[in-house]
């Protein structure tokens, strides 16, 4: 079947903005090449031979591709990548997924119910907790880390798989209030069809409600899977045994440059950020258009 | 006969699903914030006025932090300098992102790319992109090659090895990895009705009225939420220097200073010296609470536009 497309009216640019776009197209393409290039010459440095690389840096030919591609790098990443505390590379990855895994139903369903709560219900102190909430994220209370070192260390989570379990119930910040606006935007006749059917509040929000939020749940639990593979001060100051991707990678960096293998360095480096790559391709559209934050009151 | 009339308050049952589901939504959360949030400013506080060792009573906390600030070459006035142009840094790439964004929702050549590439710096581990950026900028890494063949080369130590150059090639970095809040402001800008923009270019209206007259005020819940959020992490910014001079050459922030004496050499507990971190937390809270209520109050003043 044939299907006619009708032609979209578009504003025409005047001459001004013409040149203004073309300015704006310039600056963005500057900056594409810029970050595109930076990953081009570590993935291609990463192929270096160890000795090739140093000679390159050393004789001021840092630009050069490599004479010869050794492939190699990347299986020496599995093997030869150690922590001095011992941990190995598959080890660091593993060290990235298991508390995702661990803690996020725990922080999915902690916040978006308590989201829910709170967006949907009257009931005494509800006023109270939203206010704290919107407090404790607007006012800046710096300098508690110490006081959180020791919380946790006197709680024995220090170095304790624990950690991630207790560390992942939401109470507040940026996700509750996304899934608090997102929750007071839901249409309530959806759960007035639910009570009719003699079904209850938590048939209505596992059944109808939750579902419903499913796009923004895999948005942010997406992000937060990013910024914990991304993230290694947290791992180096609680979970010094159970290092993280950056945070091991961080701590093998020295012995690495050190010892003239920085080839093997950026092997390793390259091989971290493939999977955020593939993620973020695949998930991209779905990243981009559902994340708006609104208002703060209260 | 006398008719009277009763009137009986009738008290709505009490939902027992309803309860049960509320309570148990709000135990686990409030119990976390009395304990992750109350409790630990509570602890914080008191080792403010701790020694360290002893666990007795002490202004010396506040007078160390004091004194450091007041020091020019002192750790905390130097971490207090860098933190204020990571802020200023900040806010500016704020506008910057808000216009950058405007520039992708008009749909610039070439946009849904540079959409991504823009986004590139929070999926690419920072640890990748600074080591990537250490090695690049180094006297003989390629902007080294590029300076030495202009006739200006770089210092024998390196931009990252010397103090004058250091905090600026750390703010340098954070601009050129400090696109990504354009996320949010792209999801807010897509939800503007693009018959709204076409009715106002209808009648006339230019691209720079456009910009100020329709597209911020409609964004403006967001907008302002990122600022007023901005605003409250004043003490916060900072950039990578774990991962770049791990403080040295005059690097530090309060941030990194604060986790530094935490985490100290990586061994347990780091340098033990939690009650100058609380001090120094409590004298910055202190100073940062009222510009923030200042920034909030301000921003409320503008009316948000609904639709």
């Amino acid at each position: 079947m044939n299907t006619v497309k009708i032609p979209k009216e578009k504003i025409r640019r005047s001459k001004g903005e013409r040149v203004i776009y073309s300015f704006v197209f310039a600056i963005f393409a500057i900056y594409a090449i810029m970050i595109l290039y930076l990953m081009f010459w570590m993935i291609t440095n990463s192929f270096k031979p160890f000795v090739e690389y140093a000679l390159d840096i050393v004789n001021g030919r840092a630009f050069d591709l490599p004479d010869v591609w050794r492939w190699k790098n990347y299986a020496e990443v599995y093997s030869l990548i150690r922590t001095p505390g011992g941990i190995t590379f598959p080890e660091m990855i593993w060290n990235n997924i298991w508390p995702f895994l661990l803690a996020s139903p725990i922080n999915v369903v902690t916040t978006t119910w308590f989201a829910y709560v709170i967006s949907r219900f009257k009931f005494p102190g509800r006023n109270a907790i939203y206010a704290v909430i919107m407090f404790t994220m607007i006012i800046p209370i710096v300098g508690t880390g110490g006081a959180y070192f020791k919380l946790y260390d006197d709680l024995n989570l220090y170095n304790n798989p624990l950690f991630y379990v207790v560390g992942s119930i939401g109470w507040g910040g940026t996700n509750f209030l996304l899934y608090y606006g997102f929750f007071k935007s839901v249409s309530q006749s959806y759960a007035e069809a639910v009570y009719i059917d003699g079904g209850g509040e938590f048939t209505v929000f596992f059944k109808i409600i939750l579902p419903q939020a499913v796009p923004m749940i895999t948005v942010l639990l997406i992000n937060s899977f990013i910024a914990s593979w991304n993230d290694a001060m947290t791992t180096l100051l609680y979970m010094p045994s159970y290092l993280t991707i950056s945070a091991g990678m961080y701590s093998v960096q020295n012995t690495l440059l050190r010892t003239g293998k920085t080839s093997l360095y950026y092997a390793g480096l390259v091989t971290t950020m493939i999977p955020m790559l593939i993620i973020f391709i695949a998930f991209s559209d779905k990243i981009m258009t559902n994340l708006s934050v609104g208002g703060l009151k209260g | 006969m006398e008719l009277t009339l009763e009137k009986t308050k009738r008290k709505k049952p009490i939902n027992k699903n309803r309860v049960a589901f509320i309570v148990m939504g709000i135990t686990l959360p409030i119990l976390a914030f009395l304990v992750f949030y109350l409790y630990v400013n509570f602890s914080s506080f008191v080792l403010a006025f701790q020694n360290d060792r002893t666990g007795e009573f002490t202004l010396d906390n506040f007078k160390g932090v004091i004194e450091s600030m007041r020091n020019p070459k002192g750790t905390l006035s130097i971490a207090l300098t860098n933190t204020l142009k990571y802020f200023i840094k900040d806010i500016i790439m704020m506008f910057v992102n808000l216009i950058f964004s405007y520039f992708i929702y008009k749909k610039v050549l070439g946009w849904k790319f540079f959409r991504l590439i823009f986004y590139m710096p929070a999926i690419i581990p920072g640890l990748v992109l600074s080591a990537c950026f250490a090695e690049f900028i180094k006297p003989t890494g390629p902007v080294g090659v590029i300076a030495e063949m202009i006739g200006k080369p770089l210092p024998i130590e390196g931009l990252l090895q010397n103090s004058e150059t250091a905090t600026k090639v750390l703010i340098i970095f954070t601009i050129f990895t400090g696109f990504t809040s354009m996320l949010f402001y792209h999801g807010a800008l897509a939800r503007i009705p693009m018959e709204v923009i076409e009715a106002a270019r209808l009648d006339g209206c230019g691209p720079g009225r456009e910009c100020f007259s329709i597209v911020l005020p409609l964004i403006w819940p967001t907008f302002s939420t990122m600022l007023v959020l901005q605003m409250s992490g004043i003490f916060a910014a900072s950039g990578p220097i774990l991962y770049f001079t791990q403080g040295k050459f005059e690097t530090t922030t309060l941030s990194y200073w604060m986790f530094a004496e935490v985490y100290g050499t990586g061994t347990f507990g780091g340098t033990g010296k939690y009650g100058a971190v609380s001090a120094a937390g409590m004298i910055f809270t202190a100073l940062g609470l009222p510009i923030i209520l200042f920034v909030k109050w301000l921003t409320e003043k503008i009316d948000i536009v609904e639709y």
